[in-house]
């Protein structure tokens, strides 16, 4: 054999090897997400599955911190240096799609005819937060609503049976609270009731539903003029601030200083009612958990429901070629595949149409309060869309102190927020 | 032929090139970026466009720009002028001869020791209404007092843990100044019959003014740079009370992604430290210090 003939041949089998090289490259895919332990877990287990059973096409799946990891995606998709799926919060609708940072979803690939389709195999308005312009951008993984958390004990305690008497409606919180609520030398020493006040995004959740529940919205239909001083919203803050200014059954100071976990001061006894998401079952643990009863989030009008929606989704890049997007839609729809297993491994609901007759969520049903986590999922509404919404929490937070805080009127106050929202908006 | 002493300038010049490589490549050039942006409109996702004086307009116009600002300056006075004086007392008590010295040094050094964000946490942990402070001013009779839920006083708390932490820093370079005064200038006047007093404003104090004045422009400027205790304990709040600038360009850029408008804030701020940093310098030449 010639010196020459060996060149060929080394030069050969190095390029096949690059060409299988690139090639397993090419199909494979990259997945990043925010950082929650029960979840991360459990996409870590999916992703060793996938890869077992795709060779060809394994996905490579990192993990970031929820604060920098939106930052982070955000800086990577305008670099194109974005993974190939990334796991996203239902709010970053419209920024990212209007930018075209987010693929269309395929719902064919998926599985289903169509659109339509699709939405019939989850639960009514829970697709909702991510369509945009009658497209589909993300496949929801987790859903929840919040809701009423009450102290059992607590109730027992005030006289009152937690089964029967807890309370449907804002003004109910005010009944009961009033047996509830405990005081010494004129300062609330346990609450009756409070809501979340640590974070801006948490405040729009359930603020965005009340206004809602009284026929408002933050935003016109346009999008581009706050209307979050209307009287559906002027209402709203009147009914948001009666627990602490007319009743005195709740300290704002309280929830406000308490952090990270907000809902923390219900297991320390320090509230006996608190809103919280559907996490809040695993994050108190079974032993806190035997003495807390979910309920419905209170409603203004039980005939015109609302209650706060809000989910994580997966979303694919749309920098990435063709035959990468439809292994994309295979891993979704792969890592979908088992809503009862997304809520063992995350305790958050799914909010496919048939979750609660799957066989085996018996258990979940009566010991973690799943159906009212599912009613609430289907009166739930994902808050106002706009590329501005992280402003605009802002400034509805800062009028929710104003009025709770320092005790300014709900009118002025949420005058000022409509100024700086109008602002913010005409920034765009 | 190159001569010894241009040789030696070479070989000194080779040894701070990298501090200066260092200086240009991650000082320098992100101060010239960040103030070309500030002439842009920049959000992340699409191609930055310029729009001249705008981004500083905004800010001029935005309300909550001139409270940060206000903030940062009440902050920055707030902390550094009782840093200043406390410091010294604190460097003046450790400078005297006492039983576990050593041991009390340590123990004051430990503020600066702890991790920031640990502070921050333990901070929030006793500013709570049912926290710490509030049961031990309670013995004491004294009503709850809302440290972070009250506009009046949550900008107030934070100052209050800037000057906690700051202090055994400060203390520290204080005393090291201490130490350089020779005892005999001391010894002297005492054989002349100067009092506490007297020793301290004649002697003590002016040889160590250029620590003073060291310790003034040092702590000014950290000071006007606090950002994590405003982010872990109150996020800005209530309504804004606790809004520093470096909070609010974080915000800006790193929330609302209008990155031009945070490049213009930082672009202020730099200007504000720079001419604090000036006029104290000013005063160290007029000084002759």
């Amino acid at each position: 054999m010639t010196k020459n003939s060996h060149i060929y041949k080394i030069l050969f089998l190095t390029a096949f090897a690059f060409n299988g090289l690139s090639s397993s490259f090419g199909a494979g895919l990259t997945w990043w997400e925010h950082s929650n332990p029960p979840h991360n877990n459990y996409s870590k287990e999916l992703v060793n599955e996938w890869n077992t059973k795709n060779p060809s096409a394994k996905v490579e799946y990192e993990f970031f911190a929820m604060t920098p990891y939106l930052k982070k995606l955000t800086t990577a998709l305008s670099t194109r240096s974005a993974s190939d799926v990334f796991t996203v919060t239902d709010s970053v609708l419209p920024s990212f799609t209007s930018k075209n940072m987010m693929a269309a979803i395929n719902p064919a690939l998926l599985g289903y005819k169509n659109l339509d389709e699709m939405k019939k195999a989850y639960l009514p308005n829970s697709l909702d937060g991510y369509i945009y312009q009658g497209k589909l951008y993300a496949v929801p993984v987790i859903a929840t609503p919040l809701s009423l958390y009450i102290n059992r004990k607590h109730f027992i305690e005030a006289g009152l049976d937690p089964d029967k008497d807890y309370p449907k409606s804002w003004d109910d919180i005010v009944k009961v609270g009033n047996k509830l609520v405990k005081t010494e030398g004129g300062k609330i020493t346990r609450e009756a009731f409070d809501f979340p006040m640590h974070s801006s995004t948490w405040t729009m959740w359930y603020f965005n539903a009340m206004i809602r529940q009284y026929g408002g919205e933050v935003l016109d239909l346009s999008g581009k003029k706050c209307t979050v001083n209307s009287d559906a919203g002027i209402q709203a803050m009147k009914t948001r601030a009666m627990y602490s200014q007319e009743y005195k059954i709740s300290d704002p100071t309280v929830s406000l200083a308490t952090n990270a976990l907000p809902a923390e001061d219900l297991p320390k006894g320090r509230v006996s009612m608190f809103i919280s998401h559907a996490g809040s079952v695993a994050q108190f643990g079974p032993d806190v958990m035997k003495d807390v009863k979910v309920v419905p989030f209170p409603q203004v009008n039980p005939k015109m429901q609302v209650a706060p929606l809000y989910g994580f989704a997966l979303a694919i890049n749309p920098q990435i070629s063709q035959a990468q997007t439809k292994t994309a839609h295979e891993f979704v729809k792969f890592v979908i595949k088992d809503p009862k297993s997304w809520y063992a491994n995350t305790a958050y609901p799914y909010p496919a149409a048939n979750f609660l007759d799957l066989p085996g969520i018996e258990d979940a049903r009566k010991n973690k309060h799943l159906d009212v986590f599912l009613n609430d999922i289907k009166v739930g509404k994902y808050v106002q869309r706009a590329p501005q919404i992280l402003e605009i929490n802002e400034a509805v937070h800062r009028a929710i102190e104003r009025v709770v805080l320092k005790g300014d009127t709900p009118k002025s106050s949420l005058d000022q927020a409509c100024k700086e929202i109008d602002t913010a908006l005409a920034q765009q | 032929m190159i001569r010894y002493k241009n040789w030696l300038k070479i070989v000194g010049f080779l040894f701070v090139l990298p501090a200066l490589l260092h200086l240009f490549v991650f000082k320098l050039y992100p101060l010239i970026e960040a103030f070309k942006l500030s002439f842009f409109k920049y959000d992340l996702m699409s191609p930055p466009v310029f729009v001249g004086l705008l981004n500083y307009q905004n800010l001029w116009d935005n309300p909550l720009f001139h409270q940060s600002f206000l903030n940062s300056v009440i902050y920055m006075l707030g902390v550094s002028v009782p840093e200043w004086f406390l410091a010294l007392i604190l460097a003046l008590l450790l400078n005297r001869p006492m039983l576990g010295r050593p041991f009390i040094r340590l123990a004051y050094f430990i503020p600066i020791a702890m991790s920031q964000i640990v502070v921050a946490v333990i901070w929030k942990f006793m500013y709570h209404p049912q926290g710490l402070i509030n049961t031990i001013i309670g013995i004491f009779g004294i009503d709850r007092i809302n440290w972070l839920s009250s506009e009046q006083t949550a900008l107030a708390s934070l100052i209050m843990i800037g000057v906690w932490r700051g202090i055994p820093l400060f203390g520290i370079i204080y005393l090291a100044g201490l130490q350089s005064i020779p005892k005999d200038y001391h010894e002297a006047a005492m054989i002349d019959g100067a009092n506490v007093f007297q020793r301290f404003f004649y002697i003590t104090l002016p040889l160590l003014l250029p620590t003073v004045l060291f310790v003034i422009v040092i702590s000014l400027i950290s000071s006007v740079k606090v950002f994590l205790n405003p982010l872990v304990i109150t996020g800005g709040g209530p309504n804004g009370s606790t809004k520093v600038l470096p909070y609010f360009i974080y915000e800006t850029g790193f929330t609302y992604f209008r990155m031009g408008e945070a490049a213009a804030a930082s672009t202020i701020l730099f200007i504000l430290i720079f001419f604090l940093t000036l006029f104290f310098l000013k005063v160290l030449k007029k000084g002759d210090i």
